[in-house]
């Protein structure tokens, strides 16, 4: 029997008001951006409630086509990046399952040498050079679509599968390809879901593969590449009005507009609510699938 | 050919799989003896037609992945030459060419790039700047999911326990270049910190947080233990969620109280997991939060890593050979500290990686 002190309730209390305020720490930021976005550009101090809901700010982001570009490149790369990772992986996983095919173990090794061995960026960027790959959408999808920690994941869990069913399936005739499509496949669907969510969120909030290897390619900028780049907005945007103002093109008001709108920060917030939301509201709900793939990976190292 | 093992296994009967329909237009049917022994009615495959059958689509199902990881892996590899050459992109913009070219603009210089490298004091202070990042977080950053799962787990309300979890999950979700929009609007002249301050000390003068040269490292470890201290504690709070409750429970007969039974149940068997997240975290004592330096440095406030210097010469500027090196010798290190680390948790509590 646990019996309780007095010692222990105080502690049990300042335990609850610690987690509540970290809890509140945590939400805090983000709730602060979403009243700032709801908030017209030019009033004062938004703590968490905006003065004045507008969605305003949303409908200029809006009007901004480079940004529905972006928007469609982020979508399209998650969903291509995503099936074709896992695609990828999934096969690999499997065939890796088989314990006795002919030099298993060296091929093993040889895919998980890279872990510790790499070559680092600047020969990565040069590789990319030189197969053409800079500033295409398929360096979004290719050089990431193998990932040694999601395989053994993967692994791990269909070797837990129970062999007697695939073994059934071949002894009554069934080919490979069938015994992975209508029973590996079925049986799978937990890890799946957990290895489909964990390589999408990993394609939606990829900026650096964009920094490193398209940044030059402004149609392939993705949102969070974006955000990146609003980071440095403010001093971009005076040096296009010094540039203005020395050529005395007629841009030189709506870019003023722009800098103040900046510096209230309204449509950065717009942005970041659009970039993240769609993360936000889903992530609570699935969740329980990236712990489950953080378990497994834990357990197997 | 060895035949004599496994002769009744190589024996397949056609009807079994379709796919020997194939496999036998291989003209290796010529190698067909039969041998008195086996059963006479069925047919006998050439032993390599069987292991492609036994295994072919298997091989085929690993082929993408290993094309994957030779070509993104294995072929970036050659490009460390550039290392020990002199090169500028300028002069020769084909990488390819350069590799094996050897003569007044690329040429072998051996170690003299590595040797460079530690006479450069924009190299140096980065590698130290790593280090004390580095050495920082494991002493900040690292306990941080200790304790809240810790804290997490002494909360008896499971909703309470649930929303606070799934709420410190959320900065995990967001992209580094979000999570610094969010501060550079926080930490910005006139935004929330600074209004905050004026609040409480109206003689405040608010300046801009994230150009203040003293406060990078602060920022960058509120930042990091803000994002990932929550996610972190998953394996913790799983770690703790496995001890028995009956070893509570003898520790308290014993005359624990909460907190001696945190310090001799709850964090022993923590230490696995603990040592285990140690040596990862190890490894990469060269590596860097390249994320995160790249989007807090600005040019009120550069800071530079190893990785945002491998960036900034390498991609940025024309310093192929010196990003090169670079990133070499941390990869080298990095394999080092890996392997020494490993080693030493084998010998100290028998969990090793490998």
């Amino acid at each position: 029997m646990i019996t309780k002190s007095t010692g222990y309730t105080i502690f049990q209390i300042i335990n609850y008001i610690i987690l509540s305020l970290v809890t509140f720490l945590f939400l805090f930021p983000y709730l602060h951006m979403l009243a700032v976005a709801l908030t017209s550009g030019d009033s004062e101090v938004v703590f968490l409630i905006p003065n004045g809901v507008t969605l305003a700010n949303f409908g200029t982001i809006f009007q901004d086509p480079t940004l529905l570009n972006s928007a469609f490149v982020t979508v399209s790369r998650v969903i291509a990046g995503t099936l074709i990772a896992f695609v990828v992986q999934f096969l690999a996983a499997y065939a890796f399952t088989r314990k006795n095919m002919p030099g298993r173990t060296q091929l093993l090794l040889f895919l998980t040498l890279p872990m510790f061995l790499s070559a680092g960026l600047v020969p990565s960027f040069i590789l990319m050079a030189i197969l053409d790959l800079n500033n295409t959408f398929w360096v979004y999808i290719l050089p990431t679509c193998f990932s040694m920690y999601n395989m053994i994941i993967i692994r791990t869990y269909i070797e837990g599968l129970p062999q007697s069913l695939t073994e059934s399936a071949r002894v009554d005739g069934a080919s490979e390809l069938r015994v992975l499509w209508s029973i590996v496949l079925p049986l799978s669907k937990p890890i799946i879901a957990t290895i489909c969510l964990w390589l999408a969120v990993g394609h939606w909030n990829d900026w650096v593969t964009t920094l490193y290897y398209a940044s030059a390619n402004t149609d392939l900028h993705t949102l969070q590449y974006r955000m990146y780049l609003s980071l440095n907005e403010a001093n971009r945007i005076q040096e296009l009005i010094k540039a203005a103002a020395e050529s005395n093109s007629g841009d030189l008001e709506s870019l003023e507009n722009q800098l103040n709108q900046l510096k209230a920060g309204t449509l950065v917030a717009a942005q970041l609510i659009v970039t993240t939301l769609p993360i936000i509201c889903v992530y609570p709900f699935v969740q329980k699938y990236f712990v489950k793939g953080v378990m497994i990976g834990s357990v197997k190292g | 050919m060895e035949l004599n093992n496994n002769t009744t296994e190589n024996i397949i009967e056609e009807t079994v799989d379709t796919s020997i329909e194939s496999a036998t237009d291989i003209s290796v049917v010529d190698d067909f003896k039969p041998i008195s022994d086996g059963p006479v009615e069925k047919k006998r495959l050439h032993p390599f037609v069987y292991f492609l059958q036994q295994h072919g689509v298997f091989y085929l199902f690993m082929l993408p992945a290993l094309l994957a990881v030779f070509v993104f892996s294995y072929l970036p590899l050659p490009g460390l030459i550039f290392a020990f050459k002199e090169y500028s992109m300028g002069d020769n913009p084909n990488f390819l060419m350069a590799l094996f070219q050897n003569d007044k603009t690329v040429y072998w210089v051996g170690l003299e790039k590595i040797r460079e490298l530690f006479a450069n004091p924009t190299v140096v202070e980065a590698i130290l700047n790593t280090l004390v990042i580095n050495g920082l977080s494991l002493l900040i950053e690292f306990p941080m999911p200790i304790i809240l799962a810790l804290l997490l787990n002494e909360v008896q309300s499971m909703w309470f326990k649930k929303v606070a979890q799934t709420i410190s999950y959320l900065p995990h979700f967001l992209s580094m270049a979000s999570v610094l929009v969010i501060v550079m609007k926080l930490f910005s002249k006139d935004g929330i910190i600074n209004d905050f301050m004026v609040m409480l000390d109206p003689s405040y003068v608010g300046t801009s947080i994230l150009a203040d040269e003293t406060m990078f490292i602060p920022n960058y470890m509120m930042i990091t233990v803000w994002k990932g201290v929550g996610w972190g504690s998953i394996i913790y709070l799983a770690t703790l969620s496995g001890v028995s409750a009956s070893l509570y429970e003898a520790a308290a007969i014993d005359g624990a109280n909460k907190f001696q039974q945190m310090l001799h149940v709850t964090l022993p068997a923590l230490a696995s997991t603990i040592s285990l997240l140690l040596i990862l975290k190890m490894g990469s004592l060269l590596g860097s939060n390249f994320e995160l330096v790249q989007g807090l440095s600005n040019p009120a406030n550069p800071y530079m890593v190893i990785s945002t210097y491998v960036y900034n010469q390498g991609l940025q500027g024309d310093n192929v050979p010196g990003a090169t090196a670079v990133g070499f010798v941390q990869g080298i290190v990095s394999l080092i500290l890996v392997s020494a680390a490993n080693k030493f948790s084998k010998w100290l509590s028998g969990t090793a990686i490998w």
